[in-house]
């Protein structure tokens, strides 16, 4: 039998073929919990957003014009949910005024708990995402996916909907600022 | 040297990276969601209904206004027509009363 495309398979969903959606689903849901992941750095938020990301693919579906290609669109969409919930998570923390955050909390929210990191690269890592999330957005979104989702830069392009040059010189000053911030970091 | 060479561990700790997996009730948890969805009415209904309300509401309330505002208009008729009549029946006592010499 001949495997279905992922474009085709996005097309059915949106004609409302649910054996469609779940083959989707199980074609892209690692790929999406890991973008989102290198985003929230939560296991908890990464699974609800994760699952927010296909239930926006069920429903907009019909809107998917195959000038692209599916994963493209499913990507970009993995990335302004991720955005969104923390732009509306610090909007949160801004306006709780009176909320207390407990220590239990602010140690979850600095901790990144990336079941890939190896144990030895562990404090590292999270010394560096804290770093990463100090980076302008486009460099941020830029660096994570291609380091934690691993994808081209041509992808990346695709994605962000930007030049090759563009996505190449976002890097480039996302290393360079990371390791301005490393240098400052290590000198204290 | 030494902090040269940590700087530049730190930048690559992110090289060959395993990539995290959806957990495996993933799929069930999303469909769960799905379906909750679907019982729940949709917002635009929600508006129109509440817009429904509201109209029947100011509706009822105008048109009691209304008819009490009449009802009031024909008491204070009713009342120029009562006073009227009692000028008339004065006039007329005040008649009898000078025919008959008083």
């Amino acid at each position: 039998m001949v495997q279905k495309s992922d474009e085709q398979l996005l097309i059915e969903t949106g004609e409302g073929l649910n054996e469609s959606f779940r083959e989707l689903v199980s074609r892209f849901q690692d790929r999406v919990y890991n973008t989102c992941f290198g985003f929230l750095k939560r296991q908890e938020d990464t699974e609800e957003i994760a699952q927010d990301v296909f239930l926006h693919i069920h429903e907009k579906a019909k809107t998917f014009r195959s000038e692209s290609k599916a994963g493209t669109w499913i990507y970009r969409i993995a990335v302004n949910k991720s955005l969104e919930f923390l732009r509306w998570k610090s909007r949160e923390k801004r306006s709780g005024f009176f909320n207390t955050i407990s220590i239990e909390d602010q140690k979850n929210r600095s901790n990144w708990e990336h079941p890939g990191i190896q144990m030895e690269n562990r404090e590292r890592a999270t010394i560096l995402y804290s770093k990463i999330e100090s980076l302008p957005e486009k460099q941020r979104i830029a660096f994570v996916l291609h380091k934690i989702e691993g994808i081209s830069y041509k992808e990346i392009a695709e994605i962000m909907e930007l030049s090759l040059s563009a996505v190449e010189s976002l890097i480039f000053r996302a290393k360079t600022n990371l390791r301005k911030e490393l240098e400052n970091y290590y000198k204290s | 040297m030494e902090k040269e060479r940590e700087i530049e561990k730190t930048l690559n700790s992110l090289d060959n990276l395993i990539k995290a997996k959806a957990p495996v009730s993933f799929y069930d948890e999303l469909e769960k969601r799905m379906s909750e969805r679907t019982i729940m009415i949709p917002m635009p209904l929600l508006k129109i209904a509440a817009t429904v309300i509201l109209i029947l509401n100011l509706s009822i309330f105008f048109r009691t206004q209304i008819v009490e505002l009449s009802f009031n208009n024909n008491a204070v008729e009713l009342n120029d027509d009562y006073f009227n009549n009692y000028s008339i029946d004065l006039e007329s006592y005040t008649e009898i009363a000078e025919n008959e010499g008083y």
